[in-house]
């Protein structure tokens, strides 16, 4: 229930109404597929508690079945089939009600890695294909940019932030929203500004006034190579395709992004420059 | 490879190894005791006997509708009362504890009151019935006897058959409930196609077990049908027709055959609910293979949502009255005044509340309290330092062999032990003396305990100990030093299960004492408050009305409950979650 204020579906007012009657598909985290029953009686539950006959349901059911890649696993339980299997059962259930928007709890988050990136493909296209709104919910900020439309980020019971995920990247509204998207995470440092120059880090910033204030920088914005600033390397992480390097000046320490890390070392003295449009100013300073 | 050393071989089966000498010398041995003095002559011509009596089909049938009975309409009551709780979000609790509460009422008083209650001309019942237009009925009479034994049955087994499907009902997971009412599943939808199958298992093993314990039932025919004395055949079981030829008849071998046929009888369900429990499951490594038992597959078909709900509704009303208004009769008859006994027609509403024949029977009890408070504190001990051992090392080793042992014992009627019992007791010469039902009592809270601590230790995460043992403690020290201060809401449970269990007991303090505790040197007395309270059964002096005080059956019935009440009221989770375990885990 909520504090204050209406849920609408479309335009439909749902406050007062038992789930049953939101039309709505829901995905659940770990499927919650009747264990008792065999597939085909898990998709044609809705259908069935509707008053649908067998006959039809049975129909309707196979085909949505096919649809989703799992006619073979019919006539099996949930525990007989696989994670990904399990899944799809529990989408073609909720599709099966032609649900008005179709609501997903972390759908992913009991699958391994590789499972993950093939269902998320395979769920962007069943939603293109079925054009049903759809609410996914999910931790990993980099789903979240994969698979949207549009992303609201939600901290603390407030929403933060809604837009595109582009816009999200690239104009965060807030510290919250900026360091959840990203990886590896958004740099957060403290810098004084006096006439235009900040300290320690020479940023590119205009029409800032002075005083201390609370950047981000990506850390793929941070280029070693030449520019304004020197730092010192403490560390590298290497993540395969690239090498984060870990860059310290003064007290402050920040992660930068290099695809060939073969020339640097630890302990070792760089230049390096921000880009421009790499920096969020997310408030004043010293928080 | 190096032969295994015999601390290690020791320090393997030291676990389980009190628990199994107890048991050989508790069980096992009044067990061959019995046997053999049921046949003195080497031959088996006390069973042919026994069929040949011509009373004997009509205890058979008794028996069986007794136990048969109580097990069907306590699981199908249970079972409606579980969805009421279960479908609710509000009032949960206090829906469950009237489900309960017949639980918290020892057999023995339970039938005491409904002895008055069902009382001809005297009882409130009858003139209940009347008021509502029914027909009054002689619910003693020689045709009617054995399916109000039933009925009472019914009303003392229905919180055992509640919680343990409650308990299968709640483990369905939240999401898919939540689920189930995404999908528009009503009431019915939901239960009859998602919930009762999934609580299968745990309505099979409430089945088995109320039927056992009404088949081994010894506290309500026996008292129902007028405790001491010879009961009239239309109501006796097997369980009070063995006693009687024992202890009344003196044909101690023909009784002992009956009570050996009888534990043969009761060996089907209990041979089954070993197999539902131990079925399912579990790796273990253990030589013993007990396969998963197939039950049946469990369907039922479309009916409306909306009528189902006011079906549980009707039948959870009205079962509410008939398991509340038997507790309000006792403490009515408690304290009001012994003048109000036998009028006719009966009162059934408080007039004005007296509470000396209360205190003065709490008085006259009191001997009888310290003999039981003691016993089963001691009885309680001794479990848990038997049985919380052997559980852990079921739970930890897989010895499913020694849990489905302790079923088996669990099941076996106490009727089969007692004329063993009494064999050993009296030749040790300790009747009449607290040790004898110290040592014969653990007899039943062993197998019981060591079945919910089995549960219990299943649950417990295995690292810490794991971590001890890399520590370079020995087993035997992670168990004390880890495992039992982690296990310590769990021996809590047990322990209190225990104790009631101990507080219970009738049959063994009712063979095995003979007078109050005096506190003279040495002391002597073992009588309880169970031999305590059936002095009062209203059938049992056979007329003469004036002896029969219900002022004081209700004082010693509340006298008997007031441990059980109390372990409730101050620790309701731990004794909840110890039952709950104890039946459905599998």
């Amino acid at each position: 229930m909520q504090d204050s204020g209406h849920v609408y579906i479309g335009s439909k007012v749902i406050d007062k109404l038992g789930p049953a009657k939101r039309n709505i598909g829901m995905v659940f985290q770990d499927y919650a597929l009747y264990p008792n029953k065999r597939v085909i009686d898990n998709i044609m539950s809705p259908l069935v508690v509707k008053g649908v006959k067998k006959g039809d349901a049975i129909k309707e059911a196979t085909e949505m079945a096919e649809r989703l890649g799992i006619g073979e696993t019919l006539q099996r339980k949930p525990g007989q089939i696989s994670g990904g299997q399990q899944q799809r059962v529990a989408l073609a259930r909720a599709l099966i009600k032609h649900p008005d928007v179709f609501l997903l709890d972390e759908p992913f988050s009991n699958l391994d890695a590789q499972l993950r990136f093939s269902a998320r493909r395979f769920l962007k296209e069943v939603q293109r294909e079925f054009g049903i709104t759809t609410i996914y919910v999910t931790h990993d900020q980099s789903e979240a940019l994969s698979i949207s439309d549009r992303v609201a980020i939600v901290g603390n019971g407030t929403i933060h932030q809604v837009g595109t995920p582009k816009e999200i990247y690239a104009s965060p509204s807030d510290e919250f929203s900026a360091t959840f998207i990203g990886s590896p995470p958004l740099n957060v440092l403290n810098v004084r500004v006096s006439k235009g120059v900040s300290s320690p880090i020479a940023l590119r910033l205009d029409g800032v006034a002075d005083g201390e204030i609370r950047v981000g920088i990506r850390p793929e914005s941070i280029v070693i190579g030449s520019g304004a600033n020197e730092a010192t390397i403490t560390a590298f992480e290497y993540a395969g395709r690239e090498t984060i390097v870990y860059l310290k000046v003064a007290e402050a320490e920040f992660r930068s992004i290099v695809f060939d890390a073969s020339s640097l070392r630890v302990g070792q003295k760089v230049r390096f420059d921000v880009q421009q449009g790499g920096t969020h100013i997310l408030g004043k300073g010293a928080g | 490879m190096n032969l295994p050393s015999i601390r290690d071989i020791l320090s393997k089966r030291i676990f389980y190894i009190p628990a199994v000498a107890y048991l050989i010398l508790f069980a096992l041995l009044p067990l061959v005791i019995s046997i053999s003095l049921s046949a003195p002559s080497s031959d088996l011509t006390s069973y042919v006997r026994l069929f040949e009596l011509t009373d004997f089909p009509r205890v058979l049938y008794n028996t069986l509708f007794f136990s048969v009975g109580s097990a069907v309409f306590a699981v199908l009551i249970g079972t409606a009362f579980a969805i009421l709780v279960d479908s609710r979000t509000h009032a949960r609790r206090a829906l469950s504890l009237i489900a309960y509460l017949p639980y918290m009422i020892p057999f023995t008083a339970s039938a005491l009151i409904w002895a008055t209650l069902l009382n001809p001309g005297y009882g409130p019942i009858d003139p209940l019935l009347k008021a509502i237009g029914l027909p009054q009925i002689n619910w003693l009479s020689p045709s009617l006897q054995i399916y109000s034994l039933t009925m009472v049955g019914v009303w003392a087994t229905i919180p055992l058959a509640f919680l343990i499907i409650l308990a299968g009902l709640t483990s369905v997971p939240k999401q898919v409930k939540e689920a189930s009412s995404v999908d528009g599943m009503g009431m019915w939808d939901y239960y009859s196609s998602v919930a009762l199958p999934l609580a299968k298992g745990a309505i099979i093993t409430a089945f088995l077990m109320t039927m056992i314990l009404a088949f081994g039932d010894f506290d309500l025919p026996f008292i129902l049908s007028g405790a001491g004395g010879v009961p009239p055949v239309t109501m006796a079981t097997l369980v009070v027709f063995a006693y009687a030829e024992m202890f009344y008849e003196g044909l101690a071998s023909q009784g002992l055959a009956a009570a050996m046929f009888l534990a043969l009888v009761v060996s089907i369900p209990g041979l089954l609910l070993v197999r539902v429990t131990l079925g399912g499951g579990g790796g273990g490594r253990s030589r013993f293979h007990f396969p998963k038992l197939r039950l049946p597959r469990m369907s039922f078909p479309h009916l409306p949502n909306a009528p189902f709900r006011y079906a549980i509704y009707i039948v959870c009303a009205l079962v509410s009255v008939f398991i509340l208004f038997p507790i309000y009769w006792m403490v009515l008859l408690a304290f009001r005044p012994q003048s109000l006994d036998y009028l006719l027609p009966p009162i059934i509403y408080p007039t004005k509340i007296v509470t000396d024949i209360f205190v003065s029977t709490f008085g006259q009890a009191w001997p009888e309290i310290v003999t039981t408070l003691a016993v089963s504190g001691a009885v309680t001990l001794l479990t848990i330092a038997l049985a919380a051992p052997a559980a852990y090392t079921i739970a930890r080793d897989g010895r499913k062999a020694l849990l489905g042992i302790m079923i088996y014992i669990f099941s076996i009627p106490s009727i089969a032990f007692v004329f063993g019992a009494f064999y050993i007791i009296s030749r040790l010469y300790l009747l009449n003396t607290w040790v004898a039902l110290i040592l014969t009592e653990p007899l039943f809270t062993i197998p019981f305990v060591t079945w919910t601590m089995t549960n219990f230790y299943n649950s417990l995460p295995k690292h810490y100990e794991e971590a001890a043992l890399v520590d370079g403690y020995s087993r035997i020290r992670a168990f004390f030093r880890i495992v039992m201060p982690l296990a310590r809401p769990g021996l809590i449970a047990a322990g209190m299960v225990a104790f009631i269990f101990a507080w219970h007991l009738l049959l063994f303090p009712l063979v095995l004492s003979e007078t109050p505790f005096s506190f003279a040197f040495p002391p002597t007395g073992s009588m309880t408050v169970t031999t305590f309270a059936i002095m009062f059964d209203p059938d049992s002096t056979g007329g003469t009305i004036t002896n029969n005080v219900w002022v004081q059956l209700g004082a010693s019935g509340i006298i008997l409950s007031i441990p059980v009440i109390i372990l409730s009221v101050v620790a309701q989770s731990y004794l909840l979650k110890g039952l709950y375990s104890g039946g459905v885990k599998g």
